[in-house]
C-alpha cells in the first residue's frame, strides 16, 4: 500500500486531533503536515515564510477547513486552482454543514471532493476514511509529489 | 369589469364639469345667436327708420318746391320738386320691402302709398294750375290747405311706424339682453362649480399623492428593514450551521474516541454515562439541523411549477422506506391532481406527513395510511393525509404546527416537534391553508390546500 503525505488545514485542534486520529486509525497517511490557518497553508504551498525553501515536494492530498482566521478555505482554494504548479494536488473541503452558497463556490472553484463532517464520530471516521483511500490510494498522485514506502 | 370605487368617483368627478361645459356652452352658442341676431334687426330697424325719414324728406322736397313754384312761379322751384318726386317710389318699395313680415306695417305700408300718391297729386294740380290759371289761383289754392292735410296724415303715419320699429327693437334688444344676462349668470356659475371642483379635486389629489408617498415611503421602509433581518438571518444560520456544530461534533468525538480507548475497562453505570452524552450530542445536532432547514423554508426562493402530486407522493413514500420497511401498512392512496408549487418543498410537505402518519400509526397492525383529494375550493385543491394512528386530543390542535411543539412524549415517539412547523411554512408560503382533524386513539387527519395547476 503506497502512503502519502497529506497536508491538514484546519484551525481547531479538536478539529485536527479528531481528523488525525481517524486517519491513525485508518493507516492512511504516513505524514500528515497539518498547519493551523489559510495563510500557512499558502505560506506552505507557494513555500513562504516558515516554509521557505522546504524541499519535500507538493503533499498529494488536501484536506482543506472552511472555516478560518486570516485566509479562509475558499481563498486557498482559489489561489491554489489559479496556481498552474498546484492546481493537480487534489483538494478535499471539510466544513461543518452542508450550506449551498458553500457547497456551490467551492465546486465554481474547481474543489475536488466536499464533505460535511458528520456529528457523529464514526461517520466521520469513516468519511476521512472514504476521502483518504479514494484519493491517497486510488488516484495517481500528481507529478512531483514525494512516494514514501 | 368591476370599477374600484376610486375609478368611480374619478369618473363622476370627470362627468360633472363635462356636463357643466356642455350645458355652458349651448346657452353661449344660443346667447351668440340672438345678440347677433339682435345686431341684425338693430341694422333693419336703423334702415327701416332710414327710409321712412328718406321717404318724408322726399315729400317735403315735393311739398316745397310745388308750393314755392305755385307762389314765387320760380322754375327753379321745380328742381327740388322733380328730385323728391323722383325718390318717393324707392324709399316705398324699400320700406315695403324691410317690413315685409310684419302684417301691421304692411298696412300701414299701403296706406301710406295711397296717402303719398294722394299728396302727390294733389301737388301735381297746384303745379298744373299755377301754370294755367297764374299765381292768384295757386295761392288761393295754397291758401285753401290743400295738401296740408294730407302731409299731416303722412307724417302721423310715418311717425307711427317709426315708432313701431322702435318698439320692436327695444323688444327685441330686452330678449338678447335677458339672454345674454342668464348666460353671464350661468357662466359666473360655471366658473364657480368648476372652480370649487377643481380646488376640491386638487386638494383631495394632493391628499392622495401625500398618502401615496407615506404608504410607497413605508412600504419602501418596511422592505429595506425586511431585507436587513433576511440577511441577519441569513448569518445567524450560517453562523449557528457552523459555529454549533464544531462543539458537538467535538463532545461526541471525544466520547467516542474515550469510549474506545476505555472499552471493557469502565463500570457498567460509567459506560452509560457515556452514551447518554453521545445520544445527547446527536439529539442537539438533529434539533440544529431542523432548525436550519426550517429556517431555510421561510427565506429561500420559491420555484413555482406544475407538479403532480402523485409523483411527489410516490416519491416521498420510497424515500421512508426505512420507516415502512418491516411493517404491515395498508395504503389508500386516490388519484391526486396537478398543483402549482415547489416540487422540492412540495416533497418535503408530503414526506413529513406521511412519516408523521407512519410514526404515530406505528402500533397499529396493519397501518392504514390514506391519501387523498377532498375536493376543491375555487382554484384550490383540498389534499388530506389519514391515519389510523394514535391520534390527539382536539383541545391540543392549536400546538400541532408549533416549533418544537410536542403533543407525545419524546420516549413514545422520537421526532424534534418540527416537521409539521415546517409543512405548514411551506403551505403557508404557497397561499395554501393547513389544518388537522382526530381524536384520541381513532387517528389523524391533515389537510392541506394548494393551488391547482391550470393544464388540467
Amino acid at each position: 500500500m503506497s502512503l502519502r503525505r497529506l497536508l491538514l488545514v484546519e484551525d481547531s485542534p479538536r478539529d485536527a486531533e479528531l481528523i488525525l486520529d481517524a486517519l491513525a486509525t485508518q493507516h492512511l497517511a504516513n505524514e500528515v503536515v497539518h498547519v493551523r490557518d489559510g495563510a500557512e497553508a499558502l505560506d506552505y504551498l507557494f513555500r513562504r515564510g516558515s516554509f521557505a525553501g522546504r524541499s519535500d515536494g507538493e503533499p498529494a492530498l488536501m484536506l482543506l477547513d472552511l472555516k478560518m482566521p486570516k485566509v479562509d478555505g475558499m481563498e486557498v482554494l482559489r489561489q491554489i486552482k489559479a496556481d498552474v504548479g498546484l492546481r493537480v494536488i487534489p483538494v478535499v473541503m471539510m466544513t461543518s454543514s452542508r450550506e449551498e452558497q458553500d457547497l456551490m463556490r467551492s465546486y465554481q472553484l474547481g474543489v475536488n471532493a466536499y464533505v460535511v463532517k458528520p456529528l457523529k464520530f464514526s461517520e466521520f471516521m469513516d468519511a476521512v476514511r472514504q476521502v483518504g483511500a479514494f484519493w491517497a490510494i486510488l488516484n495517481e498522485s500528481p507529478p512531483g509529489s514525494v512516494q514514501r514506502n | 369589469m368591476k370599477i374600484a370605487p376610486f375609478a368611480k368617483k374619478l369618473r363622476l368627478d370627470i362627468a360633472i364639469p363635462i356636463a357643466l361645459l356642455v350645458a355652458l356652452a349651448a346657452l353661449s352658442y344660443r346667447s351668440i345667436r340672438a345678440s347677433s341676431t339682435a345686431a341684425t334687426w338693430v341694422r333693419h330697424t336703423n334702415e327701416v327708420m332710414g327710409e321712412l325719414s328718406a321717404l318724408l324728406l322726399a315729400l317735403q322736397d315735393l311739398e316745397n318746391g310745388s308750393r314755392g313754384f305755385a307762389l314765387a312761379g320760380e322754375g327753379s322751384f321745380l328742381i327740388p320738386y322733380d328730385s323728391g318726386r323722383a325718390g318717393v317710389p324707392e324709399h316705398l318699395e324699400a320700406i315695403e320691402r324691410l317690413t315685409v313680415d310684419n302684417a301691421v306695417q304692411q298696412q300701414r305700408v299701403h296706406r301710406l302709398a295711397a296717402l303719398v300718391a294722394a299728396e302727390e297729386q294733389i301737388e301735381a294740380e297746384l303745379i298744373e294750375v299755377r301754370r294755367r290759371a297764374g299765381a292768384g289761383a295757386a295761392a288761393a289754392r295754397v291758401a285753401g290747405g290743400a295738401g296740408l292735410h294730407s302731409m299731416n296724415a303722412i307724417r302721423e303715419l310715418i311717425r307711427e311706424m317709426q315708432n313701431d320699429e322702435v318698439q320692436l327693437l327695444a323688444a327685441r334688444q330686452a330678449t338678447a339682453d335677458a339672454l345674454f344676462r342668464r348666460l353671464t349668470l350661468a357662466l359666473a356659475f360655471g366658473v364657480v362649480v368648476v372652480g370649487a371642483r377643481m380646488v376640491s379635486d386638487n386638494r383631495r389629489l394632493q391628499r392622495t399623492l401625500v398618502q401615496t408617498r407615506i404608504h410607497q415611503e413605508i412600504a419602501a421602509a418596511h422592505a429595506k428593514q425586511i431585507g436587513v433581518i433576511n440577511q441577519e438571518l441569513e448569518a445567524f444560520s450560517y453562523s449557528v450551521s457552523h459555529d454549533l456544530r464544531a462543539p458537538l461534533r467535538h463532545v461526541n468525538g471525544y466520547v467516542e474516541m474515550l469510549q474506545r480507548d476505555t472499552a471493557g475497562q469502565l463500570s457498567e453505570k460509567s459506560a452509560r454515562y457515556l452514551s447518554t452524552i453521545n445520544e445527547s450530542s446527536l439529539e442537539m445536532g438533529r434539533l440544529i439541523d431542523d432548525l436550519l432547514a426550517f429556517s431555510r423554508v421561510g427565506r429561500s426562493e420559491l420555484k413555482s411549477a406544475s407538479v403532480s402530486l402523485d409523483d411527489v407522493v410516490k416519491d416521498a413514500i420510497r424515500g421512508l422506506e426505512m420507516s415502512t420497511r418491516d411493517r404491515r401498512i395498508e395504503w389508500r392512496i386516490s388519484p391526486l391532481p396537478r398543483v402549482i408549487g415547489d416540487p422540492a418543498l412540495l416533497k418535503q410537505v408530503l414526506a413529513n406527513l406521511i412519516d408523521n402518519a407512519l410514526k404515530y400509526s406505528r402500533t397499529r397492525d396493519p397501518a392504514r395510511i390514506e391519501i387523498g383529494s377532498s375536493g376543491r375550493d375555487g382554484n384550490r385543491a383540498s389534499l388530506f393525509v389519514r391515519d389510523n394512528g394514535v391520534g390527539f386530543d382536539m383541545k391540543y390542535v392549536q400546538k400541532l404546527f408549533g416549533v418544537f411543539e410536542r403533543l407525545h412524549a419524546a420516549e413514545n415517539f422520537e421526532g424534534t416537534g418540527i416537521g409539521l412547523a415546517t409543512v405548514r411554512r411551506i403551505i403557508t408560503r404557497h397561499g395554501g391553508r393547513v389544518w388537522a382533524d382526530g381524536a384520541v386513539n381513532t387517528g389523524a387527519t391533515f389537510h392541506f390546500t394548494l393551488e391547482l395547476s391550470p393544464n388540467v
